[in-house]
């Protein structure tokens, strides 16, 4: 038999006790006309009580569970605002060809080609990695679709170059995406064609890999299933109640579904459409954008939100600045898309009731995306919809007050917030004036924005105690280096900011984001007391004991709860989904 | 638009094998060419661009690490604004990070944008001799792609090996370039000096003085266009002898007259626009001295035309 449905309305019955209650704890509420309590009591998922163990005797009846917390920490759930496990889990799971050499001479890349054919039959595409053109070189071979077409004429094959820069597709390959001499070069990369007839070699350039993509079939559900169940647990083990899943498809929703009828969506999701076809295809983005993403939503998932790329990034230098990059007498970066291709999408979007989320890493693309939602606001009033400024890696310091005029949160992500080998190097291309201001939660909070924090897996760890404890020191927090970037925040601003500023982003701070009556029961009981030793190698140690979403116990460390009517979806360790950084 | 395109030079090759050396020595003999120097000072601390900035003040230090793999869109940038100084620049030198592989830039300087304003002239690859046998896991990989995308392979510092060693190192780098033993990077000054660009007012002519120990240049035309597809096979079979070759062709079932330019092992095709022809094809050759290339070369040309 099924479980039957318990939703609530306006006329449910309402039992008079409470079913559970945890006492004997020390929580910190956020909320403050109480930041402090020692017991709460949960009814059909809500907090009914919050306070003095005392003052709760009266939802005490004979079925209520009491669970002594022994002087235990407990907060709300965190909020994880923008983050990826499919981009970082997929790929591992999905039967891609791995070729498995260092540098695979072409006799052994055709074996692979030809081993990975023999064990999946059929005509689908052989996708995968990697070759090397140097090995080419010493065969005194030319890589590209003839050679790819005497290995494998009948079936489609596209392969990726060991350093990123190359895909040698075959003529098949080609054929099925459309990709003939008349096809244009796309902005950020190009065909490499014979000169003479014009002719595509099968050797494409960076972006010119979108055209073989867009072709191939996409990933499949069970793959993105598995990645974000995979993803899913870690968070919750980790105590995070409500996320962000920046960039979806129409699979990537279907897989998310999956998982929350199955009872394994144990956080609040918020799924971003991709505006882009840029890191994968999405073939129903106007059914799902017009209204058919609703056949996915629950209490735990939606997906009114929308994501794009905006400029790029640090490294190769192509985020978008204000002003040129150091050493560059003109260079700024670049946008992906026009100011006002923005405006009106913006516009748009906000009248729609979708929240925009923006990749803006230089200072000069968040000054564009400001300006359009200034531009929304005035168009269409306010919607509600707070829209939100992704990374916001640098701000001009005269644009922190428009967050707050303008209702737009300012995600921040770890990436590079504290000094690591790879971000002091990375980063470094900023200048150094520019460091000094990077990650500007501080600036965003005192001019009384909305500052969030989004742990941007798999381009930094998905572990949020680490962010957690860096926004607080801004130091590298395996060593005791004396180093930081930008300026830290209090460990009570920065508990706010995992917290209900999430809730806010998530534009549900009426129902979670701090231990209040009336709200949603999503919390968290930790090993040790946040507040009890310097912030410093302590918080990212922290382990969950207990999580519970909606009421739900969901999360159970030590299997406390095994035996009884509460058990939780996920038991012991947090399971192993990165490698550990030291 | 009848600027003439401008040939890029990468010079690659691992910390310590003698680039800067070779781009200072390259800066010395351009004399009053116009040559423009993007310089990598990857944990160098701008030492290098120091020596050369007193050389030139047309240099360009990318400070941010390696070319190849973390600053392309702004080698894009700083190639596209360096194409469009006038007057025009002559020569562009790129010198790759020790540590990467040149054939990144290689594929940034193949960006449709830059096309039509400049092209690859040459990767010269220098060998440190007296270290390549010791490098091991990725950097023996990284040496290896090194040598790999190399036009020439200039095997430097000859001088700190026996002559047996120098025999195992060559014969262990496994190139199909032309390899030359130098020491402090001494690359005749042949090479450097590419064969007059795509002016307009283009007069083919030996390329060597007569008196040259090491080289031997020559001319070739015909008032038959080519077969494009046996030319290609032609090319492909050039001797390692056969340094440079450069023409201005008209190939059968084509209208547009092209450039042609083979350096090393690498031949490239490109529109020439309207030119005035004095004959279908003409080719300019540089080779080794006492390679006798010229006779054997020529009568396979002709058995093209008569195929």
């Amino acid at each position: 038999m099924t479980a039957s449905d318990h939703f609530n309305s306006t006329h449910s019955a309402v039992d008079q006790y409470a079913e559970l209650v945890l006492h004997n704890g020390r929580m910190y509420t956020l909320d403050p006309a109480q930041p402090w309590a020692e017991a709460v009591a949960m009814r059909n998922g809500k907090l009914i009580a919050v306070g003095s163990l005392a003052s709760l005797q009266s939802l005490v009846g004979p079925n209520t569970r009491q669970h002594d917390l022994r002087g235990a920490f407990c907060m709300p759930g965190l909020h994880d605002m923008h983050t990826h496990p499919d981009l970082a889990l997929a790929p591992r799971y999905s039967d891609d060809l791995d070729v498995g050499i260092e540098d695979p001479t072409p006799a052994q890349l055709a074996e692979a080609i030809h081993a990975y054919a023999d064990s999946h039959p059929g005509d689908g595409w052989i996708y995968g990695q990697y070759w090397v053109r140097y090995t080419f070189r010493e065969a005194g071979l030319t890589p590209g679709r003839e050679w790819l077409d005497s290995v494998m004429p009948d079936r489609p094959v596209a392969l990726l170059d060991r350093m990123w820069g190359t895909m040698m597709v075959n003529s098949k390959a080609l054929e099925l995406a459309g990709i003939d001499r008349h096809t244009s070069d796309p902005r950020n990369g190009y065909l490499e064609r014979d000169e003479l007839s014009g002719e595509p070699n099968g050797l494409l350039i960076d972006g010119a890999y979108a055209l073989i993509h867009a072709a191939m079939p996409p990933t499949p559900v069970a793959v993105l299933r598995r990645a974000y169940r995979d993803g899913v647990h870690f968070q919750t083990s980790r105590g995070v109640t409500a996320t962000k899943y920046v960039h979806v498809c129409e699979n990537r929703l279907q897989a998310l579904k999956e998982l929350d009828d199955a009872g394994e969506l144990t956080l609040r999701v918020e799924a971003a459409i991709s505006w882009q076809d840029d890191i994968f295809p999405v073939r129903r983005r106007w059914e799902l954008l017009g209204g058919e993403r609703h056949f996915y939503r629950s209490a735990r998932l939606n997906a009114n939100a929308v994501k794009f790329h905006f400029d790029g990034t640090v490294e190769p230098k192509s985020s978008y600045l204000l002003t040129p990059w150091p050493q560059e007498p003109s260079w700024r970066g670049k946008l992906n898309l026009t100011p006002e291709h923005i405006t009106d999408m913006v516009v748009d979007m906000d009248k729609r009731g979708l929240r925009v989320i923006a990749h803006c890493t230089g200072d000069g693309a968040s000054d564009v995306f400001l300006d359009a939602v200034a531009e929304a606001r005035r168009r269409n009033g306010y919607s509600g919809i707070r829209h939100q400024c992704a990374h916001s890696t640098l701000l001009h310091p005269g644009n922190l007050k428009r967050f707050q005029e303008l209702n737009v949160i300012a995600e921040f992500s770890p990436a590079a917030w504290y000094p690591t080998p790879f971000a002091s190097g990375a980063r470094s291309g900023y200048g150094q004036e520019r460091l000094k201001r990077i990650y500007d939660f501080k600036g965003v909070l005192a001019a009384g924005g909305i500052a969030v924090m989004g742990t941007d897996w798999p381009v930094a760890s998905i572990d949020p105690w680490l962010a957690l404890e860096t926004m607080v020191t801004r130091q590298n927090p395996w060593n005791q280096e004396p180093d930081y970037f930008g300026e830290p925040i209090s460990l009570e601003q920065a508990l706010q900011v995992a917290t209900l500023n999430g809730a806010y982003a998530m534009g549900l701070e009426h129902l979670t984001g701090s231990l209040e009556v009336g709200k949603s029961a999503d919390l968290i009981v930790l090993d040790r007391d946040l507040f009890a030793q310097g912030p410093r190698n302590y918080i990212h140690r922290t382990q969950v004991q207990l999580t519970f979403i909606e009421g739900q116990l969901v999360y159970d460390r030590q299997a406390l709860f095994a035996d009884t009517s509460l058990q939780a979806v996920w038991e012991g360790e947090p399971p192993v989904i990165e490698s550990k950084d030291a | 638009m009848n600027t003439p395109s401008i040939p890029v030079t990468v010079i690659a090759g691992f910390l310590g094998a003698g680039k800067t050396t070779l781009l200072n020595r390259m800066v010395q003999q351009a004399g009053g060419e116009r040559l423009a120097v993007i310089v990598n000072d990857f944990g160098k601390l701008n030492i290098d661009a120091a020596i050369i900035a007193e050389v030139t003040d047309a240099v360009y230090s990318l400070q941010n690490g390696c070319i190849c793999c973390t600053v392309q869109e702004d080698l894009l940038a700083q190639l596209t604004s360096l194409a469009k100084l006038r007057p025009a620049l002559e020569r562009i030198v790129i010198e790759c990070s020790g540590v990467s592989d040149p054939q990144r830039i290689v594929q940034t300087i193949g960006y449709p944008q830059l096309r039509a304003a400049l092209h690859l002239d040459a990767v010269i690859t220098l060998v440190d001799a007296s270290g390549y046998s010791q490098l091991e896991g990725e950097y023996a990989r990284l040496s290896r792609a090194q040598v790999a995308s190399a036009d020439w392979v200039l095997l430097n510092k000859t001088d700190l090996v026996s002559p047996a060693e120098l025999q195992d190192i060559r014969s262990g780098l496994g190139c199909r370039a032309p390899v030359f033993e130098t020491v402090q990077a001494r690359l005749p000054e042949a090479l450097l000096a590419s064969p007059p660009s795509r002016s307009v007012d283009l007069k083919f002519s030996a390329l060597v003085q007569p008196h040259d120990q090491l080289f031997e240049s020559w001319t070739w035309h015909s008032d038959q266009p080519l077969p494009p597809r046996a030319l290609r096979e032609w090319l492909a079979r050039l001797p390692a002898q056969l340094l440079r070759l450069k023409g201005l062709l008209r190939l059968e079932g084509n209208h547009q007259p092209y450039w042609l330019q083979h350096v090393g092992s690498r031949s490239q095709f490109s529109p020439a626009g309207e030119q005035t022809m004095e004959h279908a094809a003409q080719m300019v050759f540089i080779a080794r001295r006492g390679s006798n290339l010229r006779q054997i070369l020529e009568a396979q040309l002709r058995d093209l035309q008569g195929s």
